[in-house]
């Protein structure tokens, strides 16, 4: 106990000091994740849009692959990429293994799933009385589409800060393609995992605090806006 | 012609959800659609507003037929519009809503502010422009939904139960509304209802489903008849003790065999009696009883021995005015009358 309070109250100076280290790893993983997020979201949204408003067939086995690759490890997504992009893979030549965009490739698989599933079940609970109103309006079918969008905004921004907050709390893979190197891949939970093996337990604390005060903030943000979603429900 | 249906026909599954052989709507008038729940009437509308594609048959849209899998469509429905009998509002204020079928036809800024403030007025919901859509009562979200549908100025507004669920007072509101539509901008009105005498009320013509299929135009002109005659494709039936009428064979039947004769009041031809010769075939005599003014037409009740309507055009009967107690013949043209 008296560890953890040491440890807690020397985060806290390393903190108020304004550590140049501690904010270069919390930079990293901000700008990893944030890029995740965005490539992700530029795959996901649509997908998700498509299979909530369309009808195909398979359509069923589609959403619970999706539903599956959720709980898909991040070890081996590391792996699965690192075969790629190894310099034996055959992306090996793009030399993209222990760089941020290792990590971007890795987060961007496991997010795209969370995304796509989250936009199926928020467009799904829009009503689709939207459709044929807008079409009856003078919409065209992408019209129409941006209207069920705006309609399951809440939905979708919610869908966004899930995602990004699994990439910024996983470790695997930031540690399998990124290497953990400093001020370059040291991301805040594969620092946290260095700072354990070495015993230094003051960086870890003050990075655990700092990635709990992002949980708490993006769950905060991720209830609001489900709350909308549920009220514009009601 | 503004509708031309033929062989119509919307399955869901094992059931025939609409079937309709004809049936021809013209433009700038009320016609309302009567049935049962269950009967068709919001698959119809749907699939009038081309949100809804029938299994098969052919639909003539002001005479260009509809390919509802072509490219045209978007443009169909921009002269169509449907109000549904739940409608929806967007999320948003009631501003936001009215104004953004005129955005999608890109109406300038200050155009838009103008026909949001004309059509609120219209509906009688001024004051509730800037109001979240979402807060409104059913009778509001039904007047906004309306105005919505108004303000893009359709060809065809299409209205399924638009007094359902709402308090009296509303009702006059929006039939009103409805009237002064058609009246003013010559809209041509298409609306479901379960009220025969709002149908009677507003409607020129009146359209009655029944499990799907038309069962008549209207309930008027329906007769017992018998079949008194055969020669050739022609039939000479009975109707009443002295009214004869030829027809084109429809079905096999056997002399003195009964039936029901059906004839569309717009289908009759009304002349001055001293027009007309005695001997014409399909030519009943009889006096005016009753003269009603709809809304484009003119609706006379002729007693011939057996009451019959008739609907003539306003313009038409202006030009050669009737009056009660007029002695009139009607004339029949023998492809007009539906035997059943």
């Amino acid at each position: 106990m008296e560890l953890l309070l040491d440890s807690l109250y020397s985060a806290f100076l390393l903190f108020i000091s304004f550590d140049p280290e501690l904010f270069e790893i919390v930079g990293v993983s901000l700008t990893v994740s944030s890029l995740s997020t965005l490539v992700a979201s530029l795959i996901g949204l649509p997908c998700g849009f498509f299979i909530a408003f369309t009808t195909f067939p398979g359509k069923r086995f589609v959403i619970t692959v999706l539903n599956t690759l959720l709980a898909l490890p991040t070890v081996v997504i590391g792996l699965v990429v690192y075969s790629f992009i190894s310099r034996r893979g055959i992306f090996g030549p793009l030399e993209l293994l222990y760089t941020q965009k290792a990590i971007i490739i890795g987060q961007v698989i496991l997010i795209v799933p969370v995304i796509a599933t989250l936009t199926i079940a928020a467009i799904s609970r829009i009503d689709k009385r939207y459709r044929s109103t807008a079409l009856t309006l003078g919409a065209n079918e992408l019209q129409m589409a941006l209207v069920i969008f705006r309609e399951a905004k809440y939905g979708v921004i919610a869908a966004l800060i899930a995602a990004f907050g699994r990439a910024i709390a996983e470790v695997g893979i930031a540690m399998m393609l990124g290497g953990n190197a400093k001020g370059f891949t040291r991301t805040m939970t594969t620092a946290m995992a260095l700072e354990y093996d070495k015993g230094e337990f003051v960086l870890a604390v003050a990075l655990g605090c700092i990635l709990l005060a992002f949980a708490f903030f993006i769950n905060m943000l991720f209830h609001f806006f489900q709350g909308r979603t549920d009220i514009d429900a009601v | 012609m503004l509708y031309n249906i033929r062989n119509l026909k919307r399955v869901h599954g094992d059931s025939t959800i609409l079937d309709i052989d004809a049936l021809d709507l013209d433009s700038g008038r009320i016609c309302t659609l009567i049935g049962p729940n269950g009967a068709g009437k919001t698959t119809l509308l749907n699939i009038l507003a081309f949100l809804d594609m029938p299994t098969s048959g052919e639909i003539c849209f002001m005479d260009e037929p509809v390919r509802f899998n072509g490219t045209r469509l978007h443009q169909l429905r921009q002269k169509v519009t449907l109000v549904a009998q739940y409608p929806i509002l967007f999320t948003g204020s009631v501003r936001r809503n009215i104004e953004y079928g005129l955005k999608l036809r890109r109406l300038a800024v200050p155009e838009r502010r103008e026909m949001v403030e004309r059509v609120l007025d219209m509906v009688g919901m001024s004051r509730f422009i800037e109001a979240d859509a979402h807060k409104l009562s059913g009778g509001e979200t039904k007047r906004v939904a309306l105005a919505r549908a108004l303000a893009i100025e359709p060809q065809v507004l299409l209205c399924d139960e638009p007094t359902a669920n709402v308090d009296t007072e509303n009702q006059e509101i929006i039939l009103e509304i409805l009237k002064r539509c058609n009246r003013e901008q010559n809209v041509s009105l298409i609306f479901a209802t379960h009220y025969l005498s709002q149908s009677t009320r507003l409607a020129d013509t009146t359209i009655i489903l029944q499990n799907g299929r038309l069962t008549l135009n209207t309930r008027e002109n329906v007769f017992q008849a018998t079949l008194m005659e055969k020669y050739g494709e022609r039939r000479i039936y009975r109707l009443g003790s002295r009214l004869t009428l030829e027809v084109e064979a429809q079905r096999s039947a056997r002399c003195g065999q009964r039936c029901t004769v059906t004839i569309a009041p717009e289908k009759i031809s009304l002349h001055r009696a001293e027009t007309v010769d005695e001997k014409a075939a399909n030519c009943w005599f009889g006096t005016i009883k009753r003269l009603e003014k709809l809304n484009v037409d003119v609706k006379m009740t002729v007693d011939c021995g057996i009451e019959v309507q008739v609907l003539q055009p306003l313009s038409e009967y202006q030009g050669k005015p009737l009056f009660l107690g007029e002695k009139v013949a009607l004339t029949i043209a023998v492809d007009d009358v539906v035997l059943s």
